[in-house]
């Protein structure tokens, strides 16, 4: 897989994991959702970071942190 | 250890799975059946499912295989249910809405949207610029500490309402061209400096190509943009989300 196509696939995954993550069929009844989910989310959050850069490089938006700007 | 069952997706009864399709962990798809509906399932660790990003990947990959067979509503990732009769209670409990769903989402692709913008700050007013050219006026507000601080939040709030306006503009115009080639949209308006807004649109799989046009006269128009979109996804946000109580909640609208 080339660079382009991964960070491509950095972008998507993003747009993947909001989706899947807040949306979808909600089912009730002994729904346990693994407190794993924390790593999850982490995991997230640094490919958000990590993206914002890429993204930047590929021209596709500008960054969204500058240095030492903490996420809103 | 604890086994569950791991929900994907639910489809109609009639639907055939795709042969060789297996679930999170390579695990084998096991279907749960109640009256027409049958939900895609596998087996899993029910306390301990660490959530990985292959999870997630096999997840969706499960999720629009489906779809290809056939009418499928997306579940949502991490939905882990104690048993069969759990599932089947589950089936049941919103039986009539998840059948509605499948027929209204049938043939159905979203679309995400991401707008961005090089933010422009509003025009400071001078006392903004120079609150310290007080010497000379004793009685001047702007030398009280306090004052300074208030005077700096009304100065923010200023900003973040027009910054607000300009958002909630500009999604009321991209939506204008977009939503005629759109079953529904859900806008997001929550602007950052960067962010002006985001968006979901849902389509049928005929009007994908036209939508794509008018995205790009979009984004044409407005240079001053820059916009993500992405997709198609299955339509996850576009399912009936029960209401607390248990009532359905379906329709279009901005959410905030």
């Amino acid at each position: 897989m080339n660079e382009r196509v991964a960070e491509t696939r950095d972008v998507t995954l993003l747009e993947l994991l909001d989706r899947i993550v807040d949306h979808g069929v909600v089912l009730s009844g002994d729904v346990r959702i693994s407190v794993a989910d924390v790593d999850l989310m982490y995991l997230g959050l640094r490919l958000i970071l990590t993206s914002i850069e890429r993204a930047e490089e590929l021209g596709v938006m500008p960054p969204m942190l500058r240095e030492g700007e903490e996420p809103r | 250890m604890t086994e569950g069952h791991y929900v994907y997706a639910i489809l109609a009864r009639e639907t055939s799975v795709p042969p060789g399709l297996t679930g999170i962990r390579g695990t084998a798809l096991q279907m749960v059946a109640h009256r027409e509906l049958r939900a895609a399932t596998s087996a899993v660790e029910a306390i301990a499912l660490p959530a990985t990003v292959d999870d997630a990947l096999t997840h969706e990959t499960v999720v629009e295989a489906l779809r290809q067979a056939g009418p499928a509503l997306p579940v949502r990732f991490g939905t882990i249910l104690a048993d069969t009769p759990a599932v089947v209670r589950a089936l049941a409990e919103r039986y009539e809405t998840l059948v509605a769903d499948l027929v209204r989402l049938a043939d159905t692709v979203e679309y995400g949207l991401s707008v961005l913008w090089e933010q422009l700050e509003p025009e400071r007013t001078a006392h903004e610029t120079a609150p310290s050219q007080s010497a000379e006026d004793p009685g001047d507000v702007s030398s009280n500490p306090g004052s300074r601080y208030l005077h700096a939040r009304l100065a923010e709030h200023r900003r973040d309402t027009l910054r607000r306006a300009n958002a909630e503009q500009t999604a009321r115009d991209l939506d204008a061209l977009l939503r005629p080639f759109a079953l529904d949209s859900r806008w997001t308006i929550r602007p950052a400096s960067r962010i002006a807004a985001r968006a979901a649109y849902l389509l049928h799989q005929s009007a994908v190509e036209p939508f794509r046009q008018a995205f790009e006269e979009g984004r044409v128009l407005n240079p001053d943009l820059r916009f993500l979109l992405s997709g198609p996804w299955p339509p996850y946000s576009f399912v009936t989300a029960p209401a607390p109580g248990g009532a359905p909640i379906a329709g279009s609208g901005t959410t905030e």
